[in-house]
């Protein structure tokens, strides 16, 4: 699939392969629902970030842009502080 | 005791001999004779195998910390790298108006801070989403040295010393001078790990590791015990980035990526999490593997009978080296889980006892 609309090379395979991480952690880890609608927020906030957030990280002095790259693993630290199960899945339940 | 030459075993009759560190009277003296011929090893080596020496024995502190964070309280980290990144940044931020005795530990206390932060998701969660989280510091640290223009990009920041004391460091001397600071900084760092993890607070992280709410029940209190495995980590991290930077005069971004921080954690495993000769054993094994693996693909490219043989338009010798590395990683979790430690634990033994067999 990604081969076929953006074109096959190796970083672009690692770059995927590293977004599918924040996308399953949104959705739920044992969730099938989860992972549909992780990925679509994810995919969606990736491009959001490019329109609206490279300019904001240029005014405050960061250059290049590219914060689509980034922002996933930012809501991953944020899913990971409060809500670990994600939006879907069920919370696990641990005894000694 | 009686005759400490002629001891046997280990005969454990309170709770001091098993917190020594030095067990017995032969592995004192055993350390103090590596310790001597580390010391005068770079007089029979040239320049180029020495920087091998030093790269190894800087990958050692970082795997050191990685042993506490991932082999003591069993928090897999994959952002080892990242904090030798933030060590190596620090010191190249203070380098010029600071000595390098101060900017190292500079380094690993700033690493040490964020290693602090980047811990916090340990207190609610564990295994799988833990090492995400980790592995969202070290993408987040790459983005935002490449883009910082305090940094450089992530382009070369040049750090450099001239001399130290009045002596002068020489493109010549460079990597003997950093050689023996480096050492010197590897027994000290391993001094205090032995020290640090074989009382009260090694425990601690080790009940954590094996069972966190038993440890909770038993009067520890777990989120302080991880938030300090991972700081400590972290500060060993910083201090072997720092030495880095001292030791190549400059730091890129390149060095200290996600790829970096998986080859550090092969080489934890490879040598034996826990343990201070596995710390040493894995970055050595990696390394030497790397460097002969690179010149065997430099002669398979060369060789024309090998590219006879291989289909043309496949690139055989330079897969060569990520083929070798994920053989061993995977052959070692198989076959050898407890790494280079348990074989070089095998050879002792064997020897103490010859000639019987046990």
């Amino acid at each position: 699939m990604v081969g076929a609309v953006s074109g096959l090379n190796q970083d672009g395979l690692i770059a995927i392969g590293l977004a599918v991480f924040p996308a399953v952690i949104l959705g739920g880890l044992d969730s099938v629902p989860g992972a549909v609608v992780g990925g679509i927020v994810i995919g969606i906030l990736q491009s959001f970030s490019t329109a609206y957030l490279d300019g904001f990280f240029s005014q405050i002095g960061l250059v290049g842009g590219g914060s689509q790259y980034v922002m996933p693993f930012v809501v991953l630290l944020v899913m990971l502080w409060f809500k670990p199960h994600g939006l879907f899945g069920t919370e696990e339940i641990e005894r000694v | 005791m009686r005759n400490p030459w002629a001891q046997t075993g280990n005969y454990r009759t309170s709770y001091e001999q098993d917190t020594a560190i030095f067990a017995n009277y032969r592995e004192t003296v055993s350390v103090v004779l590596l310790l001597v011929a580390l010391c005068i090893l770079p007089m029979f080596l040239e320049r180029s195998q020495v920087l091998v020496l030093n790269f190894i024995l800087i990958y050692a502190i970082a795997v050191l910390g990685l042993n506490i964070t991932t082999g003591y309280a069993g928090l897999i980290s994959v952002g080892q790298a990242a904090f030798m990144g933030v060590g190596a940044y620090t010191v190249a931020l203070s380098a010029p108006s600071l000595p390098f005795w101060l900017t190292i530990p500079l380094g690993g206390l700033t690493a040490a801070m964020i290693g602090f932060i980047v811990g916090i998701p340990s207190l609610r969660v564990k295994h799988l989403y833990l090492a995400l989280a980790t592995l969202a510091f070290q993408e987040i640290f790459v983005w935002v040295v490449g883009r910082s223009p305090a940094l450089a990009q992530g382009a070369a920041i040049p750090v450099e010393m001239r001399n130290f004391l009045g002596l002068e460091i020489t493109f010549r001397n460079h990597n003997y001078f950093w050689y023996y600071i480096i050492l010197f900084v590897l027994v000290v760092m391993v001094m205090a790990w032995r020290n640090l993890l074989r009382g009260k607070y090694g425990r601690a992280l080790i009940a954590v590791r094996d069972n966190d709410r038993a440890a909770d029940a038993m009067g520890m209190d777990p989120g302080r015990t991880k938030l300090m495995a991972f700081a400590l980590g972290a500060f060993y991290g910083g201090v072997a980035g720092g030495l880095l930077a001292y030791m190549q005069r400059a730091v890129v971004v390149e060095e200290f990526t996600l790829g970096r921080s998986v080859v550090l954690l092969a080489m934890a495993i490879v040598g034996g999490l826990g343990t201070v000769v596995g710390s040493i054993l894995g970055p050595a094994f990696i390394e030497f593997l790397r460097i002969y693996v690179e010149r065997l693909s430099e002669w398979m490219k060369s060789s024309t009978l090998i590219q006879s043989i291989t289909p043309a338009g496949v690139d055989v010798a330079s897969a060569l080296l990520p083929l070798s590395f994920g053989l061993v990683i995977v052959l070692f979790l198989v076959f050898e889980p407890r790494g280079l430690y348990n074989w070089w634990r095998l050879l002792r033994s064997y020897f103490r006892n010859w000639p019987f067999r046990y």
